[in-house]
C-alpha cells in the first residue's frame, strides 16, 4: 500500500489524480495474512520426527515436506550462493502455499536441546508416567509410575521440557513474521505431537480426559 | 418390652437379676430378659437377649445378646455376643472367662476373650478383652477405672494401619493406599480422651498419597495431653529405613516442592513440642528438630492448619550449619524444579535463618563460607561465594557479599565484596569495589539491587569497562583471534525480569579503527533462548590489518559502515542491517591483492574489467576505486548490496586508481542464504586459493 505522502510527491505527474485515487482506494482494503495450516503442520511434523528422533511419518500428515537442499563441503562458494539463491526464489514462487520456517539458530538450539531431553523422557511416556496435553505441553500424569528416588528429575523434565515448547511456539511465530500466530502454531503443534508419537503413549483429548494411542 | 428409663433401670433390672439367680433350685435358664433398648452411661444396646444359666456344679453362666450396641449414640457396632462364667455377689458382678463377638461395619467381626468386674452404685471397675483379631493382627484392651477417670491401655501386635482407614476417617485423617505392620502400646485415659501415650513401632509402611512412603521402618513416641479442649503432644521419631517422598502443602505453590529421603545407616530423627485445637484444626509448633545424619540439621517453629483449607501460616527455621554438597540437592533444589535453574549444583558450607508466612519469605539469614555455584548448562557460575546476608520486613539490616570469581557465559569477572543495607526486602548497596573483567577492569560507579532473592529480582549497575584486550575476549569467545582494546561508559547495566540491557556506549579499539556498540540488550539472558540487539557503528578500520588477521588477501583501505538491528538467537546472527565501505576513507591509498581479489570475486560470483584473467595473473595486487558491501540479513537470507549500483546489480569493487590494471567486482546475485555465505568465508579462512 503507498502511504499518503508518496503520493502527494507524485502529484506533478500528469496521471496523479489516478494513481491517487488507486492509493487512496487501496489504503481502505484491508490485507489479509491467513495462517498457513497446512505448511505448518508440515513444519510441526518435520521439527517432531528431529525431537523424538524417527523418520516414522506421522497420522494423517498433510503433504509430505520437500527434501531439504543439500549442500556438500566441496561446493564451491558460488555454487553454494546458487543453491541459496534458487532456496529463496523457488519458495517465493509458489507464495500461493506459504512455507512456515523451522530453521533459525534459536529454533535449531530448542531442536537440539528437546530431541537430548527426549532419550530421558521416553521411557515415561511409555510407562504413562508423563503425558501430551492438549495445550501442546507435557505434564505428569501419573506420579505413581515414578520410582520416587527419579520423581524430581522427571519433574526437571518435564518443567524444562515445556519452558522450551512455549519458546518453540513463540519463535516459530516470530521467526514467521508473525508473533500473533503463536497461539495457532501452538495448537497445530499440539495435534502433531500426538500424531507422531508412537502408540502406548499417552494423551489428553480435548475434552481433558487420558487417551492410551 | 419397651424401656426407655436411664440408668436406675439398668441397675435395678441388674440387682433384679441377681436376686433370680441366686435363688436355689430355679429352673434353667434361671433368668431369660428381653429388653427393646438398654441405657447404660454413654452405651446403648438394642433388641437385647441376656440369660443367665447354672451348671450342675453351681456356676452361673451369662449370655448376652444384642442386635446393636452404641457408643454415645454415634459408634454402633452390631450382632453382640458375650458369654463368659459369672460370679454375683450383693455388690458386684464379675465376668470371667468370657467370649465377646460384634460386628464393626467397617473392621468386620471381631472377637477376643473378655473379663469384667461390675460394682452396684459404681459402674465398671475393670475389663479386658484380649486376642482381639483386628486389621490383620491382635489387639489386647485393658480398662480399668482406678478413681473417676476411665484407663485404656491397647497392646497392639502386627496391626495393619491400612486395615484401620474407617476409623482414621472418622477423625478426619485420610490416608489412602496404607499399609505396615504395627507394633507397641498404647494408653489413653478419660472419656473424652484427656491423655494419650503411644509407643510404638513400624515396619513396611507404605502410603501413597501426595506424599508417599515406601517400606518405611521406624519408632515413635508421642505423649498428648488434653487441656480446655485442646492437645498439648511430645513426639519424637525415628526412621530407621525406607524411602519418602514429602510434599508439605505450602501457601502460594502450584506444584509444591516434593523432597525425596532415603534413610541410609543412621536413622532420621525427628522431635516436636506442639500443639493442636481440634475445633479449629489448628497445629502449632512449638520446637521441632531434625535431624538427617551427613545431610542436615534443622530447628524449628510454625503455625498450620489442617484440612482441605488449610496450609502452612508460619513457620521459623534455623539450619545451624551444612556440607551444601549433599543438602541442597535433597533440600534446596526441589523449590527450584520450575525455575530455568533447576540443575545448579553448590558446594560448600552454608548457614540458614528463613522466616515464612502465607505470603511468603518473611525473614531471611543467609551465611554462605567459600561456597561454589556451576550451572551445568553453561551460563554462569562463582567461585568461593562467601555471605552474610540479613533481611526482615521489620527493620534495616547490614549484610556483606563476597566472591572469588564470577563467570557469565564465557566472561570472567575477578574477585570482589559488595556491601549491603536491607530493609523490608529492599536492598541497598553502600559499599563495592572495582572487579576485573577478563584481564581489564570493570569500574562500579552505581549499583543497585532489588527484590533479592524473588523472580522479580534487578539489578542496576553504571560504570565503565576499562581496557580489556581482545586477544583475551575474542579467545575467551571462541572467537578468531583479533588484536586491539575494549573500554565503554554505560550510563545504566540493568538486569530485570530476565532481561539486560545497557544504557550508554561500549567502544572497540580495534584495526585501528573503532567500533562502537549501543542500544545492547539480552532477552532472557539466563533463560533457554537468549536473543542478543545491538547496533554497531564502525569507524576507519585498517582494511590492511583485518585482511592479515582473517587470511582473506591484502586489501588497503580504511572500512567505515554499520551494522543496525544486530539479533543473534543462540549467540548467532539471524538479523541485522549492514553497509560496509571505504566511501569514507578520503585520499587512503586503494590497493588489491591477487589473493583478496579473487576470494572477493567468489562473494560476488564474477570478475569483469577490462583486463581478462589471463592477463591479471601477471600482477601481484591493483588498484581499486571504492570497495564496499551491504547485507541486511532475514529469515535466513542475506540480501546483498555493493559499493556502487550497475544496471539491476552492484559493484563490491569499482575500478580507479591511475596506473593500469584497473580490475571491478560485481556481485551476480542479489541474494543468499545465510549459511551458504558463512560456509563460504569459512572455507576462504581454511584454505589457500590460487588463481589460475
Amino acid at each position: 500500500m503507498q502511504s499518503s505522502t508518496e503520493s502527494a510527491v507524485l502529484s506533478r505527474s500528469p496521471s496523479i489524480w489516478l494513481i491517487a485515487g488507486l492509493a487512496l482506494l487501496s489504503a481502505c482494503v484491508t490485507v489479509n495474512v491467513y495462517f498457513p495450516a497446512a505448511a505448518a503442520e508440515n513444519a510441526a511434523d518435520r521439527f517432531i520426527r528431529g525431537v523424538y528422533g524417527e523418520p516414522a511419518a506421522p497420522e494423517s500428515s498433510s503433504d509430505e515436506a520437500s527434501p531439504e537442499p543439500q549442500s556438500g563441503l566441496h561446493d564451491t562458494f558460488g555454487q553454494r550462493a546458487l543453491t541459496g539463491l534458487l532456496d529463496f526464489v523457488v519458495p517465493a514462487a509458489h507464495a500461493q502455499q506459504p512455507d512456515i520456517t523451522i530453521s533459525t539458530p534459536g529454533i535449531n538450539k530448542l531442536q537440539s536441546a528437546m530431541n537430548a531431553r527426549h532419550e530421558k523422557l521416553k521411557p515415561y511416556y511409555e510407562s504413562g508416567a508423563v503425558g501430551m496435553d492438549s495445550n501442546g505441553f507435557i505434564t505428569l500424569r501419573d506420579e505413581s509410575a515414578i520410582p520416587l528416588k527419579d520423581r524430581n528429575n522427571v519433574k526437571k523434565l518435564v518443567a524444562d521440557e515445556n519452558n522450551d515448547r512455549e519458546a518453540l511456539y513463540r519463535e516459530v511465530a516470530s521467526a514467521n513474521g508473525h508473533p500473533e500466530w503463536k497461539s495457532d502454531i501452538q495448537a497445530i503443534f499440539a495435534k502433531r505431537w500426538v500424531a507422531n508419537a508412537p502408540s502406548g503413549w499417552w494423551y489428553q483429548s480435548a475434552g481433558g480426559d487420558w487417551v492410551q494411542k | 418390652m419397651t424401656v426407655t428409663s436411664r440408668r436406675t433401670f439398668f441397675r435395678r433390672s441388674l440387682a433384679c437379676l441377681l436376686l433370680l439367680a441366686a435363688s436355689p433350685g430355679a429352673a434353667e435358664p434361671l433368668l431369660s430378659l428381653q429388653f427393646a433398648e438398654l441405657e447404660h452411661e454413654a452405651l446403648t444396646l438394642r433388641q437385647v437377649d441376656i440369660r443367665i444359666e447354672q451348671n450342675a456344679a453351681g456356676e452361673h453362666r451369662f449370655e448376652l445378646q444384642a442386635d446393636e450396641l452404641a457408643l454415645n449414640a454415634a459408634d454402633v457396632v452390631r450382632d453382640v455376643s458375650l458369654q463368659c462364667r459369672a460370679r454375683l455377689t450383693l455388690a458386684h458382678v464379675a465376668c470371667e472367662s468370657g467370649r465377646l463377638a460384634l460386628t464393626h461395619a467397617d473392621l468386620g467381626r471381631l472377637n477376643g476373650a473378655v473379663s469384667f468386674r461390675y460394682a452396684f452404685g459404681q459402674g465398671l471397675e475393670h475389663a479386658e478383652l484380649t486376642g482381639l483379631g483386628l486389621a490383620a493382627g491382635r489387639i489386647d484392651l485393658q480398662v480399668a477405672r482406678p478413681g473417676s477417670e476411665w484407663a485404656i491401655t491397647a497392646d497392639l501386635t502386627a496391626v495393619d494401619p491400612g486395615q484401620l482407614q474407617p476409623l482414621l476417617q472418622q477423625v478426619g485423617l485420610a490416608l489412602p493406599a496404607l499399609s505396615g505392620r504395627l507394633d507397641g502400646r498404647i494408653q489413653a485415659a478419660g472419656w473424652p480422651l484427656t491423655e494419650v501415650v503411644a509407643d510404638m513401632a513400624v515396619q513396611e509402611l507404605n502410603y501413597n498419597g501426595d506424599s508417599v512412603a515406601q517400606d518405611v521402618a521406624g519408632d515413635l513416641q508421642l505423649t498428648a495431653r488434653r487441656q480446655n479442649g485442646d492437645w498439648q503432644n511430645e513426639l519424637q521419631l525415628n526412621l530407621t529405613a525406607g524411602e519418602l517422598y514429602l510434599v508439605p502443602p505450602l501457601p502460594g505453590y502450584q506444584t509444591p516442592p516434593g523432597f525425596y529421603i532415603a534413610v541410609a545407616g543412621q536413622p532420621i530423627h525427628l522431635d516436636a513440642v506442639f500443639g493442636y485445637a481440634p475445633v479449629t484444626a489448628q497445629v502449632t509448633i512449638q520446637d521441632l528438630n531434625y535431624h538427617h545424619p551427613e545431610v542436615i540439621r534443622l530447628n524449628g517453629a510454625g503455625r498450620l492448619r489442617l484440612g482441605t483449607a488449610g496450609g502452612l501460616q508460619a513457620l521459623a527455621v534455623t539450619v545451624p550449619s551444612v556440607d551444601l554438597t549433599r543438602a541442597f540437592p535433597v533440600y534446596l533444589q526441589p523449590w527450584l524444579i520450575d525455575s530455568s535453574y533447576n540443575d545448579i549444583e553448590l558446594g560448600g558450607q552454608a548457614a540458614l535463618e528463613i522466616g515464612l508466612d502465607e505470603t511468603g519469605i518473611s525473614a531471611l539469614g543467609l551465611q554462605f563460607d567459600d561456597v561454589d555455584i556451576r550451572d551445568p548448562r553453561d551460563r554462569f557460575g562463582i567461585s568461593d561465594l562467601s555471605t552474610d546476608i540479613q533481611m526482615t520486613r521489620a527493620r534495616q539490616h547490614a549484610s556483606r557479599v563476597s566472591w572469588e570469581r564470577i563467570d557469565v557465559y564465557q566472561l570472567q569477572l575477578g574477585a570482589g565484596a559488595i556491601s549491603l543495607v536491607s530493609d523490608d526486602f529492599s536492598i541497598r548497596v553502600t559499599d563495592w569495589q572495582d572487579v576485573a573483567l577478563l584481564d581489564g577492569t570493570l569500574n562500579i560507579s552505581e549499583l543497585d539491587l532489588r527484590n533479592v532473592g524473588t523472580a522479580a529480582f534487578e539489578m542496576h549497575l553504571a560504570g565503565a569497562v576499562q581496557a580489556v584486550s581482545l586477544p583475551t575476549l575474542t579467545a575467551a569467545l571462541g572467537w578468531p583471534e583479533l588484536g586491539g582494546t575494549l573500554t565503554g561508559e554505560f550510563a545504566g547495566l540493568n538486569y530485570q525480569g530476565g532481561d539486560l540491557r545497557m544504557d550508554g556506549e561500549l567502544l572497540v579499539h580495534m584495526f585501528d579503527g573503532r567500533v562502537t556498540i549501543r542500544e545492547l540488550a539480552v532477552r532472557d539472558l539466563f533463560g533457554n533462548l537468549p536473543v542478543l540487539a545491538a547496533d554497531v557503528d564502525v569507524r576507519d578500520i585498517d582494511l590492511e590489518r583485518l585482511t592479515e588477521t582473517f587470511a582473506f588477501g591484502k586489501i588497503t583501505g580504511r572500512l567505515s559502515g554499520h551494522i543496525h538491528g544486530l539479533r543473534l538467537e543462540n549467540w548467532q546472527p539471524v538479523a541485522f542491517d549492514a553497509s560496509l565501505s571505504t566511501l569514507d576513507d578520503g585520499d587512503t591509498r586503494h590497493r588489491i591483492s591477487q589473493k583478496a581479489l579473487n576470494n572477493l570475486t567468489q562473494i560476488g560470483g564474477g570478475l569483469s574489467g577490462a583486463l581478462s584473467r589471463g592477463f591479471l595473473r601477471y600482477f601481484d595486487e591493483y588498484s581499486y576505486g571504492e570497495l564496499g558491501v551491504s547485507c541486511r540479513l532475514a529469515n535466513g537470507f542475506c540480501e546483498l548490496g555493493g559499493v556502487e549500483r550497475y544496471n539491476d546489480g552492484y559493484y563490491l569493487l569499482t575500478r580507479g586508481g591511475l596506473l593500469p590494471p584497473w580490475v571491478e567486482v560485481r556481485l551476480a546475485g542479489s541474494v543468499i542464504a545465510w549459511d551458504a555465505l558463512i560456509a563460504g568465508f569459512q572455507q576462504i579462512a581454511e584454505s589457500e586459493v590460487e588463481i589460475d
